[in-house]
């Protein structure tokens, strides 16, 4: 068998490695972004056409390059980043390892245009699968332009693994919006198809990066942290726990100019917003950290996506701390004492259409609510209300058999509605004892069952119509999003159209969504099926998934007031339901007390 | 401070301001009411913030001053005094204040009334008067169609808006309106800053209620005055003062141009009665299927659990046969607030609105928009 080992001939080995960096357009377009940053560019344009496969075109106003270094820039690991393995430990650049154009080269058809901000003339040169076919003089403006044509044409295997020209078209979006926030100070400008998607002013301010991406919406919402130790420098926005999201896309983390993934930063600010997020919602956040480049490894990833941290503790603690007194400072600290009565007497406030309303309370109103109990102090009477007392009593007969074991239906007894607590759990004197329901657990296994049952019937949803259409203007990055499971909302009953650039016209609501507060609850339920997308496990259980995400939306929460009609029906469904004790997340729908618990309690054992 | 007052008048004055004051508050003077006297004048004020109620009455052997008495308290006090004259006396230096009424003796402890939020005198933009009992009237016929959720959104509101001395009450949850029209005319006013131009506001569903039950007991001409961010509402003796929604309401009289091609003429004390057999059948979400024929509705609900209705209502009917579904409690709602022996039914095409009406009156119009079958 000698002979079976042979070294690979150039051209495939450079198809391989290309491999590595190049993965898809975004990636294409990230490595020459990320060129163009380093070549102190302060306007990028990017265009794509069919999601970048056909069509990639990069142009900045940076520095260029003379006719001799852009002909050398097309040679593997040709890069003026670094120049000796020292400098390695020290990377200040965002690209440093000279593979990407070489790369990108190998898999397509390349034309550069670039030229010196001192040169006259500047310089085409055209590339074929790698191969240098003309180099010419040409008239250009300072600056580079690459484009980047037919990518993986000769590599039939990887063409067929990339997806649909609209989900690659996204991946470069995502990533556009990665250099977005990572660069305030540069003006990009995305173009897709034709049609301009997203663009940032380059005015230096995260803030207004942060609404180029994500929306004004979201970026008044937004609060600045920062901290400064060790060498570490920790900046950038938290947002309020109003706008937690139900996925973590809209989590962005920095370090020295470059975005990355990382578990150890995201952790830290999730504690951070401990109590003050429901389970299940994760903040929005924008992290910069810039930190001596010999503390940080950015070379453990092909793509660089990652970075490992000399100081693990040191980092963690730094930004949960950093957060944490974001948090408090900004939203979420009562100003015990503060005081109404200062700004009452003085002429009413003219905007803003409050009239009895100093300012200074409305800002405090969101420590009010239930998340931040744990920051508010000498509030303890205030908290402690009473059980809403209901008027009709219903009646009670006394049940003859005292064993009420939860566990089975068929003798859950007699009960008494004593009434509601706190509009979130309604309490029950049951035979034995007492039962506590979380009213939102209970509704929402309720609905559950029943869209399951409808699901399994082949019974369709009903559709609701909008007395008027209401118009869902969406922030750049959520237009796909809605695309992708346009079908599925349609499926269950909203009639929803899209109506150009970022907007979509909503016409009719599934009946069961009344509820629905629009658009907000919609854009959460696109946000909840696109993380259920990947749900593995079959039909089944993606159907599951969906009618949970429903269920939760379509039922009662805490906080609404229930009449003592509503708290009867209520319960009589739930106790219908085929398993009444856990919501369809698992959490239980009813807590009991027996009267021996309470007489332990009160130790009259 | 003292006065002395009629146990009955003392009583209404303080229901009236009662109705908004916090059984808890983080600001804890604002769970009292203000007690203020000058020139033999009682005003009692409350408010949460939102909305402010003051209240005025007569009463004899005063002395100016004012104090604030722990609302619930003091409202439990005066609904248990006995009839007749009770007399009450605060010191200023303990504001310790007792209540004497027969022989009964009641002694609580106020607080000073400096920190109580005041509610300056505000420029008024329009001012117009209308009759207590007309207004408490258009106002439960609308404020009904309002929805829950979303307190600072139109959806919660019910909006006020005055165009070619017509005054509009509008209220929606974005699937059924309420519309009661009234002719109002816009006076000139002394008053510079008056403009009495056309306008539209928002006022919250909520408080229009309370509102709704103060005017209902008096029989008078009422003031309403609209300001930037406010709309005041006031009687002779009583004030209201809310914040508006700063939002946009829905834009329906582009609903309202639609053509009504079906129109069906029927009582409207059997299509209730027959709604609200339906209703039994079909619970929350479930479609109920109207049928317009010839001389008949036909009310049709099952539910797989529970089980089925049929009902023929006698009607008139111009125009096609057809089919719609409507969520069931929507239609009782809407006839329950047409107060009137026959109503009419406009009906488009299935998908479209359906336009509620008592026959030649266009004062009140109720629109439901129907459900897609499933």
């Amino acid at each position: 068998m000698a002979g079976s080992i042979k070294i690979l001939s150039e051209d495939i080995a450079n198809k391989i490695a290309a491999g590595e960096v190049i993965e898809n357009p975004a990636s294409v377009v990230k490595e020459l972004v990320e060129n163009s940053i380093d070549a102190g560019s302060s306007r990028i344009e990017v265009e794509i056409r069919d999601g970048g496969k056909e069509f990639i075109r990069i142009s900045d106003n940076g520095r260029g390059m003379s006719r001799e270094d852009a002909s050398i820039a097309f040679e593997r690991h040709a890069t003026s980043k670094i120049r000796d393995a020292d400098d390695l430990f020290a990377i200040t650049t965002l690209g440093f390892r000279g593979e990407a154009l070489p790369s990108i080269c190998a898999v397509s058809r390349v034309e550069l245009l670039t030229k010196r901000w001192e040169d006259v003339i500047g310089t085409r040169i055209l590339t074929e699968g790698g191969k240098i076919i003309s180099i010419e003089d040409v008239g250009t403006p300072a600056g580079s332009s690459t484009v980047v044509r037919d990518l993986f044409f000769n590599t039939p295997a990887r063409l067929k693994y990339l997806k649909g020209s609209p989900a690659e078209g996204r991946n470069v979006l995502d990533v556009m919006n990665q250099m977005i926030l990572s660069h305030p100070e540069v003006s990009f400008l995305v173009i897709r198809d034709g049609e301009e998607v997203v663009k940032s002013s380059g005015s230096g301010k995260l803030l207004d990066s942060i609404a180029a991406v994500y929306g004004l919406k979201v970026a008044r919402e937004m609060h600045m942290v920062g901290a400064g130790l060790e060498g570490i420098k920790i900046s950038g926005y938290v947002g309020s726990p109003t706008i937690a999201r139900k996925n973590r896309r809209y989590q962005q983390i920095i370090v020295n100019g470059r975005p990355v993934r990382d578990n150890l930063i995201r952790s830290a600010v999730e504690r951070a917003y401990d109590t003050f997020l429901t389970v299940g919602t994760f903040p929005v956040f924008l992290l910069v950290i810039q930190i001596d480049p010999e503390e940080v490894d950015v070379n453990v990833h092909p793509t660089k996506a990652e970075v490992r941290f000399a100081d693990e503790s040191l980092i963690f603690k730094g930004v949960f701390n950093a957060v944490r007194q974001g948090l408090r400072s900004n939203t979420l600290i009562p100003q015990a004492g503060a005081v109404l009565t200062e700004k009452v007497e003085e002429e009413a406030p003219k905007e803003d259409s409050k009239p009895h309303m100093p300012e200074r309370i409305e800002q405090r109103l969101p420590l009010f609510t239930k998340e931040t109990k744990e920051y508010k102090p000498q509030t303890f009477r205030e908290e402690a209300r009473e059980v809403t007392p209901i008027k009709e009593m219903s009646t009670w007969q006394d049940s003859d058999d005292k064993e009420v074991p939860i566990q089975d239906k068929k003798e859950f007894g007699e009960y008494k509605i004593l009434g509601q607590l706190h509009k979130t759990y309604i309490i029950l004197e049951t035979g034995d004892g007492l039962f506590i329901v979380d009213q939102h657990a209970a509704h929402e296994r309720i609905t559950f069952e029943k869209l399951k049952e409808r699901n399994e019937n082949g019974t369709g949803y009903e559709a609701q119509q909008l007395l008027a259409p209401i118009t869902i203007e969406l922030a750049p990055g959520e237009v796909d999003a809605f695309f992708q499971v346009m079908d599925t909302l349609r499926d269950i009953g909203f009639d929803l159209e899209y109506f150009g650039t970022r907007s979509f016209i909503l016409r009719a609501i599934p009946a069961f969504l009344r509820r629905l507060s629009l658009p907000d609850g919609l854009k959460d339920i696109v946000d909840e099926l696109q993380d259920a997308k990947n749900i593995r496990g079959g039909k089944n259980r993606r159907e599951d998934h969906l009618h949970i995400i429903m269920a939760c939306r379509a039922s009662i929460k805490a906080g609404n007031e229930l009449h003592h009609k509503e708290i009867e029906a209520l319960m009589a469904e739930l106790l219908e339901c085929k398993d009444p004790y856990t919501c369809p997340h698992g959490r239980p729908t009813i807590v009991s007390f027996s009267l021996y618990d309470l007489e332990k309690l009160f130790k009259r054992t | 401070m003292k006065f002395s007052s009629l146990k009955g008048q003392l009583y209404t004055a303080i229901q009236n301001v009662i109705r908004i004051v916090p059984n808890v508050s983080t600001v804890p003077i604002i769970t009292g009411i203000l007690f203020c006297v000058t020139d033999d004048i009682l005003t009692l004020t409350a408010t949460d913030f939102e909305t402010s109620i003051t209240s005025s009455i007569p009463v004899m052997n005063s002395e100016p001053g004012e104090v604030v008495l722990p609302g619930k308290y003091i409202f439990d006090i005066i609904r248990k005094l006995p009839d007749g004259m009770g007399s009450f006396s605060i010191d200023p230096m303990t504001w310790k204040c007792v209540i004497k009424a027969e022989n009964s003796k009641f002694q609580i402890y106020g607080q000073p009334s400096d920190d109580f939020p005041r509610n300056p005198e505000r420029k008024s933009e329009i001012v117009f008067n209308i009759n207590s009992q007309i207004l408490s009237d258009m106002i439960t016929k609308t404020t009904f169609a309002a929805g829950v959720q979303e307190k600072r959104s139109y959806i919660a509101g019910v909006s006020f808006s005055i165009q070619n001395n017509k005054l509009k009450l509008a209220a929606t949850d974005t699937f059924r309106l309420a519309l009661n029209t009234e002719t109002i005319s816009l006076e000139p006013q002394d008053d510079t800053d008056v403009k009495q131009t056309d306008f539209e506001v928002i006022v919250p569903a909520k408080i229009l209620n309370d509102v709704a039950k103060i005017l209902s007991q008096i029989n008078e001409e009422i003031q309403v005055r609209v300001g930037d961010g406010f709309i005041l509402f006031r009687t002779s003796s009583t004030t209201v003062t809310t914040r508006l929604i700063d939002d946009k309401f829905l834009d329906y009289e582009t609903v309202l141009l639609a053509d009504p091609l079906i129109k069906v003429y029927t009582d409207r004390e059997d299509l209730v009665s027959a709604a609200e057999r339906a209703g039994i059948i079909n619970r929350k979400e479930a479609v109920t299927k109207l049928s317009l024929e010839a001389d008949k509705i036909i009310l049709s609900a099952s539910a797989s659990d529970i089980g089925e209705l049929y009902e023929e209502i006698e009607a008139k009917k111009d125009g096609e046969d057809m089919e719609i579904g409507i969520d069931i409690n929507y239609l009782i709602e809407a006839l329950r607030y047409l107060d009137a022996e026959k109503v009419v039914l406009g009906f488009i095409s299935p998908l479209r609105p359906i336009f509620l009406q008592v026959p030649e009156e266009d004062n009140a119009l109720q629109v439901i928009m129907p459900m897609r079958l499933g």
